[in-house]
């Protein structure tokens, strides 16, 4: 049986390699929970993690479920911030409670509605599900990137996904940030787009990480 | 006479600044009566204009500023934006902004108001706004800002007493928005000392800028420990935060301006221009906007290479100049000037009446003319911006964007005011390759007459195998060096103006301010050119170059040793280059194969000395040293490779 605490450290493991860091110390400063010995116990008798000297890592077994939960945990955040329009830091308060509950099955749904997205709101990677790499979709995306919204459809930015500050500075200036509303009138060969009065030209490769609410 | 006193207090300083494309230029003009060049496309001003305007009896220096989007510097010309505001803190700054694009301006306007310098907002190209049903509460955003907020149409004059008044009451603007980033800014400005002219919001986004370049004013202001607390002061609240302090800055801005944009503007349904839009989109949609590019090159063909470069040319130079001009000053300088070296000066056959007169005023100007008249329909149109669209692919293999796009083809008027314009480019590696490709493929609008011109006479074959070769050397150089020059490539984020119909007014006043530009420049030039080759005749010393140069030209080249005359002309001025291969021509002696790669070598050939010396300025003697010495092999080796291949291809040449 695997308890919330032992998904909170699973969790803390993954972060904290991901960060480049695998000591004990590293884990539990990651951690939400406090690192007691019967937990980390317990997750060496389902032999989720292996100790090494300092070092805690994933087994293969724990690394698939830290992976399901990482990912469970970072949809729950774009959902909750992106869908429901709440702020990064009670976003992640809402994301932890619920993305113990949510079902496999769901976490798919709503990655497909969330149009697959590759990076939470902090800026981490998302572990890519079975979902993002098949075609079809039963769900309809609610969020979509740029490029996949139908030429002559209007659409409200709901998330600019990428860490390169200047990029976004660049394109705020122009008047395009989350919560403003755009018209797509091309995509090849380059991307134009209206945003209030202004025609913008862009390479597709930037507009792939403009997602967008679509509007009728 | 009026008693001007000695201690007349200096004249208050006004800056014009806003976003790329909003009327600037356009206001400044009819400020000053000075006139800048004026364009549909952003980025036209790419360097700061000085005048002076007499408002109500008070005398204002008036400053118009290259377009900013923000005043975080992307490129070259907003970083002269920004670098003039911060040193010579302007008495009053009006910003100019687009009335119809309320966002965009409202954004640079709260960044304007960290300068604490007297603003007044000037919503402009009201009429755009008011055919797209457009309404704007100007009295709540003045409210808002705490700054008048007047509205005019700049191209018409509407509005301009209602400007002239508000500058009277302008003022500090407030500074109205509020966030997380209080406290840090709080911060940062007792760091900054608080007398410190630097705003304490712009100073943290101009740290975190990634361009290095772009941070020196920063440097200057602050002392280095300062800084560098500063800076461990921003890197501690990035990590107790996990936000970026400039992120949170901007998105405090946008935050602000969601809260407040819908009660300053209303949208009223209304007939919208569909015709403009309509053509806006042909335009930029490759399956339409492809045939209507060939559609004006051939009309550009049809008005610049037949009507210019042949009927006009024809003209002035076989009938005005060759039946009346020339003629008649051989008279009267037989008959007056006895002596034989001031006779040829002016009439011999390098001399200033008989050879730069008409090379300057008979072959260049009318091509020249009808090519800034044809370009000026252009820009205005907004036409030129569009072809960023379906060339940014094109572009980014030669490790440029789409926005390249712009100098390139403004090189095709003069490759030397391009150059400068290579300063909306965002990093120093794309200025440095499209100032490259300037200087070796762009043939100028004289040069791009006389090819036009002289294979008239010859065949569309040879046409096209000229410009083949030239636009493919272009590519494989801009490949190249792509790879080879360090640094990166920018982001291709343009924006797009709208289709708008030329004014013939400012179509006219431009094409004449160019021409007399033109005329200032070449004609001393041409006259210059032209008595050093008289006078490296008169000393014997012009065969012997000739002679030299010969290997290079006869054997390599495979044209008549008379052509190095052309060349070395093609130093001085590419224009008059081009101009010398004319004559050569128009003698018969050149073929058709020879023509072919003379006028290919030639486009190739260097820089004229103008071009290189904008190099030196724009980047420094090294870089420039090192382009003319990259593109001069590349023109040779070129020249003679056609040169083989065309004897080798029988079958080819024959089509010529």
């Amino acid at each position: 049986m695997i308890t919330q605490q032992m998904e909170e450290v699973l969790e803390a493991v993954w972060t904290a390699k991901e960060q480049g860091g695998t000591t004990w110390k590293q884990v539990a400063s990651m951690a939400k929970v406090s690192l007691t010995f019967e937990l980390i116990k317990s997750l060496l008798d389902e032999h989720l993690i292996e100790q090494k000297d300092e070092h805690l890592n994933l087994t293969p077994g724990g690394n698939e479920l830290a992976r399901e939960i990482i990912r469970r945990h970072r949809l729950a955040e774009r959902l909750v911030m992106d869908v429901l329009g709440v702020d990064i830091q009670e976003a992640e308060d809402n994301a932890c409670e619920f993305e113990h509950s949510l079902a496999l099955g769901v976490t798919d749904s709503i990655c497909t509605l969330l149009g697959h997205p590759t990076r939470c709101p902090h800026g981490h990677d998302i572990p890519e599900g079975k979902c993002c790499n098949q075609a079809r979709s039963d769900v309809k995306p609610l969020v979509l990137p740029l490029t996949a919204l139908d030429v002559g459809g209007t659409g409200r930015i709901a998330y600019i996904n990428t860490r390169n500050f200047p990029r976004l500075q660049k394109l705020s200036a122009f008047g395009i940030s989350p919560g403003v509303t755009i018209k797509l009138f091309q995509k090849s060969p380059s991307v134009v787009l209206q945003c209030e009065e202004t025609q913008v030209a862009l390479e597709p490769e930037i507009a792939r990480d403009i997602y967008v609410r679509q509007q009728e | 006479m009026e008693n001007v006193s000695v201690e007349s207090p200096p004249r208050r300083r006004i800056a014009l600044v806003g976003n790329p494309n909003v009327g600037k230029s356009v206001l400044f003009g009819k400020l000053t009566g000075k006139y800048v060049v004026v364009s549909n496309y952003p980025g036209t001003t790419v360097e700061v204009s000085r005048g002076t305007a007499t408002i109500y009896r008070e005398t204002f220096e008036i400053i118009d500023t290259p377009g900013v989007n923000s005043l975080v510097p992307q490129s070259e010309d907003e970083r002269v934006t920004r670098d003039l505001l911060l040193a010579e803190k302007p008495d009053l700054i009006i910003q100019v902004a687009d009335a119809k694009n309320l966002r965009r301006s409202l954004l640079l306007t709260l960044q304007l108001a960290e300068l604490q310098c007297p603003l007044v907002i000037d919503l402009n190209m009201m009429d755009e706004c008011r055919t797209r049903g457009i309404v704007i509460d100007s009295k709540a955003m003045s409210a808002l800002f705490g700054v008048p907020v007047v509205e005019t149409v700049a191209t018409t004059g509407e509005g301009f007493r209602r400007l002239f008044d508000a500058l009277k009451s302008a003022r500090m603007p407030q500074d109205p928005h509020q966030g997380d980033s209080d406290a840090l800014l709080e911060q940062v400005k007792v760091l900054l000392n608080h007398s410190s002219p630097l705003p304490p919001r712009l100073t943290v986004e101009w740290l975190a800028s990634g361009d290095h370049s772009l941070r020196h004013p920063i440097e200057r202001l602050v002392p280095p420990d300062k800084l560098q607390k500063l800076e461990m002061q921003l890197q501690e609240f990035r990590e107790r935060n996990h936000q970026i302090p400039a992120a949170m800055i901007n998105r405090e801005r946008v935050a602000f301006l969601d809260r407040n944009i819908e009660s300053l503007r209303q949208v009223v349904p209304f007939n919208r221009k569909i015709l403009y839009e309509k053509i806006g989109k042909w335009t930029r949609e490759p399956l339409t906007g492809i045939p209507i590019l060939f559609l004006v090159l051939f009309l550009m063909y049809e008005f610049v290479g037949v009507f210019g470069a042949q009927k006009a040319v024809d003209f002035l130079e076989k009938t005005l100049f060759g039946v009346y001009v020339v003629p008649a000053a051989r008279t009267l300088f037989d008959r007056i000037m006895p002596i034989a070296f001031f006779h040829d000066l002016f009439v011999g056959p390098y001399g200033l009446i008989s050879m730069a007169l008409p090379y300057a005023i008979a072959i260049v100007l009318p091509i020249v003319g009808t090519f800034f008249l044809a370009f000026g329909i252009l820009e205005d149109s907004g036409y030129l911006p569009r072809l960023s669209i379906l060339s940014d692919r094109i572009f980014r293999a030669m490790g440029l964007n789409g926005k390249a796009v712009l100098p390139l083809i403004l090189g095709l008027g003069c490759d030397t005011m391009a150059t400068v314009t290579t300063r909306v480019l965002a990093t120093k590696k794309e200025r440095l390759i499209a100032t490259l490709l300037l200087a070796l493929g762009i043939p100028c609008s004289a040069q791009l007459g006389v090819i036009l011109g002289i294979t008239a006479g010859v065949s569309i074959v040879a046409l096209f195998t000229i410009f083949g070769s030239v636009t493919l050397q272009v590519f494989l150089i801009g490949f190249l060096s792509s790879k080879i020059v360090k640094g990166q490539r920018s982001d291709f984020i343009f924006e797009i103006p709208p289709i708008r119909v030329p004014q013939l007014r400012n179509i006219g006043f431009k094409t004449w301010m160019r021409m007399k530009w033109y005329l200032r420049e070449a004609l001393p030039l041409f006259m210059l050119g032209t008595f050093v080759l008289f006078m490296l005749d008169q000393l014997r010393v012009l065969k012997h170059i000739i002679h030299a140069v010969e290997p290079v030209v006869v054997h390599m080249l495979g044209l008549p040793a008379e052509t190095a005359t052309a060349f070395i002309l093609g130093f001085l001025r590419r224009d008059y280059g081009a101009a010398g291969l004319y004559r050569l021509t128009e003698a018969g002696m050149l073929d058709h194969i020879q023509i072919v790669i003379a006028l290919v070598t030639m486009t190739l050939f260097v820089p004229c000395t103008a071009q290189f010396f904008m190099m030196i300025k724009e980047h420094g003697w090294k870089r420039a040293v090192y382009i003319a010495l990259v593109v001069t092999p590349i023109a040779l080796g070129t020249g003679a490779t056609l040169n083989w291949l065309l004897h080798h291809a029988p079958q080819f040449s024959k089509l010529l």
